[in-house]
């Protein structure tokens, strides 16, 4: 069930005039939530609610087991660690690896061809099986008390509005949250309104509109040569993958809200950020964070010299890349952040070249202007189309206004005008003007006509429907 | 009086509820302005409703005696229920669709549409040189109709009324829908439950699809094999009995000359391979009728020109003695 299809806006509508009945009742609400949340999942395929429960099962009795017997802690978690990777190695990477084998196989003249496995990749494996994982990491820590009730660990991991394309969510924040009934306050409704309707606004307008313009550009079976040209489809593509993911956070979140749930921020205006390192504090925070505590600060951080900290940081950064998808042009695309990583921690450019006059702007173009140039090998199907789209990227030799036609004739070019000026009112801080942060009524009359307007806005001026990128991963 | 008092109590207090909670303000407020907007939307089409008329017209099956297919040309410039005035007790469907290329599966999807009982299949090629083409830079309406889930297509046809109020507007849709002075011309859509899209424009507009056209044709040409394969289709169709009839759907002179000249589409080598192949070619003066955009018929041309198609094909059936008189 996709938050944009008029199935999910029955199954919340429905959700929400029960919940405001079963939320005050305690076992009751476990057990709704789970229900809920399953037939959410369920929707897609029923028979993929095996795997999570299985998944949910093996790290629910290594936590209890960790408890039970703390001498074996450390053979639980191993147990929790292969469950949840060893699912994701067969229905996400056993391809990956197959096709790998068969091409070395190839290149050293073996005429062995092992079958591809061609299993169904089940919709957000890769987010339940990191949330699981945080759970028997954290017991097994002794930052966490593992639960007893299976009902609360399942409503843990598989809350429906963040189970299949995040946040990702930990257990010592959100159980605590699961088992407290605190009354919705009329600010909590309207902060979730808002998320939702800026969320849905971001996939529905921005995200979708673009993607017809993008998905049009890598359609073809040659790419169009044409520097300018794709340098706009590009940056398209930047604000497409960021409204259609933080769009989905942002309902995700709102969604939690009016339930009473708090949910943490996930993206933070990535796009206004001067530096690499503050580009990954803004940029799908809840993963960053889950790859920091538990694959860069456990494999040494920075703490054992500077050496260890750039392997440390390739290795974070490389199967950051793997976990978006199985396949060379995401561990491309992972490759080219920790090298500009890399640069950054060297030669420190982005403080240098703020202390220049403008400095800070110029230091935040190039980060947005190289991140979109690494953006071209996450989108792209194959690896040789990335590297044909990169190449003409970088000659700008090849400067055909012609094709600008093909990009007129759609919303595209409104839309992303539209996002860049919204930057833009982000990077100079005009959000945190004072007309902008004013709670007078004149304000608040006006917020609640703009949110109505965006409404309207979603209703009627949305694009043809694209399920939200991320759901792949 | 004091029966209704509990009610009208409760209801005042819902009615103050609203009124002091901003997010119950704010979806009414919505609500009102989605109410308004749906009703001022420009140019509202007639006939069956869009989503319903699309959503059927891709699920037909086993439906039609006479099934005439082609690109956007035929869907605005075929009337069916114009020829079967002429082709007497046969139903006749246009199963043409936007941006519509001769592709293998788009032919066999016109074949199922024919009744398997009938015992007059036919099947009228509507051609145009684009249709000939593999232009790769085109997702055609009906490969993306073919995409729909159930789930969409029982919507669309269950809840068409709906679906339609919530269709996709654009921003200057919305400003000629409240202020109707600026439009420039009004186009009018009529969708019919037989296939047939009319198209009126008042005043007809310039020839804009001329442009459109020269771009299309810089990128792509007549393909060789999309004809081969099509007359692959007749011959076989022919063999097993369904008459096939093919004529050059008409358009205005600068875009047959631009055609003629740009597209690699020879009509002569065309209709003689189409013969060879066992379909029945139908000349057709392609510059006779009126369009309003430099490519589709105006809907009074269209009407005129189905009658003289099916009277050409009826010429034909009566000399080959086949079918009996219509009453």
């Amino acid at each position: 069930m996709q938050f944009n299809s008029i199935v999910f806006i029955i199954f919340a509508a429905l959700f929400f005039s029960l919940w405001v009945v079963f939320r005050r009742r305690n076992n009751v609400r476990w057990v709704y939530l789970v229900t809920a949340s399953f037939v959410f999942y369920g929707w897609w395929d029923w028979r993929f609610l095996f795997l999570i429960m299985a998944s949910g099962l093996i790290d629910f009795f290594a936590g209890l087991g960790m408890e039970r017997f703390p001498r074996h802690r450390k053979l639980m978690l191993v147990l929790s660690i292969v469950g949840n990777v060893g699912s994701l190695a067969i229905f996400k990477y056993l391809d990956f690896g197959i096709n790998n084998v068969n091409w070395i196989l190839q290149s050293l003249g073996i005429e062995t061809h092992v079958p591809a496995a061609n299993l169904i990749l089940p919709i957000g494996i890769s987010f339940y099986t990191f949330q699981s994982m945080s759970y028997t990491i954290d017991i097994y820590r002794g930052q966490l008390h593992p639960t007893r009730n299976i009902f609360h660990f399942f409503a843990y991991l598989s809350l429906f509005p963040q189970l299949v394309a995040g946040p990702i969510v930990r257990a010592r924040d959100l159980l605590p949250q699961l088992r407290s009934v605190k009354p919705l306050s009329e600010q909590q409704r309207w902060d979730g309104l808002k998320l939702i309707v800026f969320g849905f606004f971001k996939k529905v307008v921005v995200a979708d509109t673009l993607a017809i313009a993008v998905n049009t550009a890598f359609g073809a079976n040659t790419p169009t040569n044409s520097c300018s040209y794709w340098w706009t489809i590009m940056i398209m593509f930047a604000f497409q993958i960021y409204c259609d993911f933080s769009g989905y956070s942002d309902i995700a979140r709102g969604l939690g809200k009016w339930m009473g749930y708090e949910f943490p921020v996930n993206f933070n205006n990535p796009y206004i950020a001067s530096s690499f390192r503050e580009f990954w504090q803004r940029w799908h925070i809840s993963l960053s964070t889950w790859f920091r505590d538990y694959v860069y600060i456990p494999l040494g951080g920075s703490r054992r010299g500077k050496v260890h900290g750039y392997m440390a940081m390739w290795l974070t950064m490389l199967l950051s890349g793997l976990w978006h998808g199985a396949a060379w042009h995401f561990i491309v695309w992972a490759a080219m952040h920790a090298l500009y990583l890399s640069v950054e921690r060297l030669t420190n450019w982005p403080k240098r070249l703020a202390t220049l006059p403008a400095g800070r702007h110029f230091a935040t173009l190039a980060v947005f202007l190289l991140t979109v140039l690494a953006w071209v090998f996450f989108r792209a199907g194959t690896f040789s189309q990335a590297t044909a789209v990169f190449r003409i990227m970088l000659n700008p030799a090849i400067m055909n206004y012609a094709v600008a036609d093909k990009l007129v004739d759609n919303n595209a070019i409104n839309v992303l005008l539209i996002m860049m000026g919204s930057q833009l009112f982000f990077h100079f801080g005009w959000d945190r003007s004072q007309w902008a942060t004013s709670t007078s009524r004149v304000s608040a009359a006006l917020e609640s006509v703009f949110v109505a307007f965006l409404i309207l806005t979603c209703v009627f001026m949305h694009a043809p429907s694209n399920t939200f990128i991320y759901f792949q991963f | 009086m004091r029966l209704d008092h509990p009610h009208k109590k409760r209801a005042k207090a819902i009615l103050s509820v609203i009124c002091r909670d901003r997010t119950s303000r704010t979806f009414l407020l919505a609500l009102v302005l989605i109410v308004a907007m749906g009703s001022v939307r420009p140019d509202k089409p007639q006939g069956v409703y869009g989503k319903r008329y699309w959503a059927t017209k891709i699920s037909w099956r086993d439906y039609a005696d006479v099934v005439v297919t082609g690109d956007s040309r035929v869907l605005g410039g075929v009337s069916p229920g114009q020829m079967q005035k002429t082709l007497g007790a046969r139903r006749v469907v246009n199963y043409g669709f936007v941006n519509n290329l001769y592709g293998p599966e788009y032919l066999e999807a016109a074949e199922q549409v024919l009744k398997r009982q009938s015992d007059m299949k036919t099947i009228v090629l509507g051609i145009t040189p684009h249709s000939l083409t593999d232009d790769p830079d085109v997702i055609g309406q009906f490969s993306e109709l073919k995409c729909l889930s159930k789930q969409d297509i029982f919507m669309d046809i269950h809840f068409a009324a709906l679906m339609n109020f919530f269709d996709y507007m654009s921003f200057r849709d919305a400003m000629l829908g409240i202020f109707p002075a600026l439009a420039e011309s009004h186009t009018r859509r009529e969708y019919f439950a037989d296939g047939w899209l009319a198209y009126s424009k008042d005043p007809p507009g310039e020839k804009r699809e001329l442009k459109k056209y020269r771009r299309v044709y810089d990128r792509c040409q007549v393909s060789p094999a999309v004809i081969e394969n099509l007359m692959d289709y007749v011959s076989k169709w022919t063999r097993s009995g369904i008459r096939v009839y093919g004529f050059l759907v008409p358009t205005c002179k600068q875009m047959v000359e631009l055609e003629q000249k740009l597209s690699g589409f020879n009509q002569a080598e065309f209709a003689a391979a189409f013969n060879e192949a066992g379909g029945i070619w139908i000349d057709i003066d392609p510059t006779a009728y009126d369009s309003f955009d430099g490519s589709h018929l105006q809907s009074g041309s269209a009407l005129a020109f189905s009658h003289d198609l099916a009277l050409k094909i009826y010429e034909w059936e009566q000399r080959s003695e086949n079918i009996p008189d219509v009453d």
